[in-house]
C-alpha cells in the first residue's frame, strides 16, 4: 500500500482512539486529521479493503430519522500495521499545524518583531 | 425613494436572503451529500448522511458536502462504464425517433412561422411541408441524430474522432446545401455548407472527446449548444439563408435527442456510479445493512 500523508493521520487517529478503547465515525476522524472528507473515505475504503479497519453501525438513535453513524476501529492485523508504518514513517508524535494559527502567528512577528528593527 | 431608502430595502432583503439560505443550506447539503454517495460511495450513504449531521454550523455542512460532490464528479469522469454494444436497428431507431421530436418541434416552429407570414402577406407557403424537400429535411436531421447517437457510444482516438466527425458534417451539410437550393445560388450555398461543416466538425470532435471520457446527460445539451447555436451563427452570416438558422438548431436538437435516447436505452442514467470493481467489500457491508 502507498504510504500516504493522509494514511498516517488516519492511522494515527486510529492508534490514538485504540488507545482510548474508543471507535471513530467519519466525522471524528476528520476533525482529528484535519483532512477534508473525501481524502478521509478515501483512505477509509484503503484501509477497510484490506481487513484493517472494520465498521459497525451506531445502534439506532432515539430520533429515527436521524442517520446512523459509522464507527471504525483497528482490527489486530490493522494496528500491527499502523504501528509498524508510524514507527518506520513518522517515530515522532505528528500533528497537523493549525494553518490559522501559523498564520495570525507570523502576521503578529511580522508587524511587531519586523516593525521593531 | 432616496438612495438611502434603496439602501436599507437591499440591506432588509440581503439579510432575509442570506437567513433563508442559512436556513436551507443543511438540507441542501443533505440532498447534495446523498447524491454524492450514490455516486461515489453507494454503501455509504446514511453514514455520510449522519456525517452532514455531525458537522457542525449550517453554511459549513454545505462546504463539507460540496467537497463530496466535486470527488464524486471526479470519481464519475474518470471511471465510467463501458458502453453496450447497440445493434444497427437500434441505432437507427435513435436516429428515427430523434428526426420525429425534433422535426415536429421545428415544423410546429415554422408553420406558426408561416402562418404569421400568412396573416401579415397574405402569401401561402405551406405547401413546403408537403413537398419533397420535406423528406431530405428529416432525413438530414435523422442522419445527424443517428451519427451524433454513434459518436458519442463509441471509443475512438482523438484523430480519427475529429476526422470522421469533420468528414460526415462535412458531407451532410454539403448534402443540404447542393440539394436543397437552386443550381444560382450554389456557389452560395457551397459557402454557408463549409462554414456548417467546419462549425460541426469542430463541435462533434469537442463532444466526441468529451463523450470518451464521461457520459453525463450534458454531453446531449452541449451538442444541442454546439450544433444549433454554431450553425445558426453560420446560417446569420449570410442572409438569404433563412433555413439554416432554424435547420441548424433542429440538427442540434435532434443529435442531443439521440444522445440522450441512448443513454435512456442503455439505463445509465440509473446504473451509473457503481463502485470501483477492485473493492470487494461492498457486497460485505451491503450484506451488514441489510
Amino acid at each position: 500500500m502507498r504510504v500516504t500523508g493522509p494514511l498516517l493521520d488516519v492511522l494515527e487517529a486510529f492508534l490514538d482512539a485504540f488507545e482510548q478503547e474508543q471507535e471513530l465515525h467519519g466525522w471524528a476522524i476528520m476533525k482529528w486529521t484535519k483532512r477534508s472528507g473525501p481524502t478521509v473515505y478515501g483512505v477509509l475504503e484503503r484501509l477497510e479493503d484490506r481487513g484493517w479497519i472494520v465498521g459497525r453501525w451506531e445502534e439506532q438513535p432515539a430520533d429515527a430519522n436521524t442517520p446512523r453513524r459509522r464507527y471504525y476501529r483497528l482490527t489486530p492485523n490493522g494496528k500491527a500495521f499502523a504501528e509498524q508504518t508510524i514507527a518506520q514513517r513518522r517515530p515522532q508524535p505528528y500533528r497537523r499545524p493549525r494553518l490559522q494559527f501559523d498564520l495570525a502567528r507570523g502576521l503578529l512577528r511580522a508587524v511587531f518583531v519586523g516593525g521593531a528593527r | 425613494m432616496s438612495g438611502g431608502g434603496w439602501g436599507l430595502v437591499v440591506a432588509v432583503l440581503l439579510g432575509l436572503v442570506t437567513a433563508e439560505f442559512s436556513e436551507l443550506s443543511p438540507w441542501l447539503a443533505q440532498k447534495l451529500i446523498r447524491w454524492a454517495a450514490r455516486v461515489r460511495y453507494p454503501t455509504r450513504v446514511e453514514e455520510l448522511s449522519a456525517l452532514i449531521a455531525d458537522r457542525p454550523g449550517k453554511l459549513f455542512k454545505l462546504v463539507t458536502a460540496s467537497g463530496f460532490v466535486c470527488a464524486a464528479l471526479a470519481y464519475r469522469i474518470t471511471h465510467r462504464k463501458a458502453t453496450p454494444a447497440r445493434s444497427v436497428t437500434t441505432r437507427l431507431g435513435i436516429g428515427f425517433l430523434s428526426a420525429l421530436v425534433s422535426g415536429a418541434l421545428l415544423a410546429s416552429e415554422m408553420i406558426l412561422a408561416f402562418a404569421i407570414d400568412d396573416f401579415l402577406t397574405d402569401y401561402h407557403t405551406i405547401s413546403f411541408y408537403v413537398s419533397w424537400e420535406m423528406f431530405v429535411f428529416y432525413g438530414t436531421i435523422a442522419a445527424f441524430a443517428t451519427a451524433a447517437e454513434f459518436f458519442t457510444s463509441c471509443r475512438l482516438p482523438t484523430g480519427w474522432a475529429t476526422a470522421t466527425a469533420v468528414i460526415a458534417s462535412a458531407a451532410l451539410a454539403l448534402i443540404y446545401a447542393g440539394v436543397s437550393h437552386s443550381a444560382e445560388r450554389l456557389d452560395e450555398d457551397m459557402i454557408i455548407g463549409g462554414g456548417m461543416a467546419v462549425t460541426v466538425g469542430i463541435g462533434a470532435a469537442c463532444v466526441i472527446q468529451l463523450g470518451n471520457r464521461s457520459r453525463f446527460p450534458f454531453v446531449a445539451v452541449l451538442w444541442t449548444i454546439l450544433g444549433g447555436g454554431l450553425l445558426t451563427f453560420a446560417g446569420w452570416a449570410s442572409p438569404s439563408a433563412v433555413f439554416v438558422p432554424s435547420l441548424g438548431f433542429a440538427l442540434g436538437f435532434s443529435a442531443g435527442v439521440g444522445v440522450l435516447l441512448g443513454q435512456v436505452l442503455d439505463g445509465r442514467r440509473q446504473s451509473f456510479g457503481g463502485r470501483r470493481p477492485s473493492s470487494n467489500r461492498a457486497g460485505q457491508i451491503s450484506a451488514e445493512d441489510g
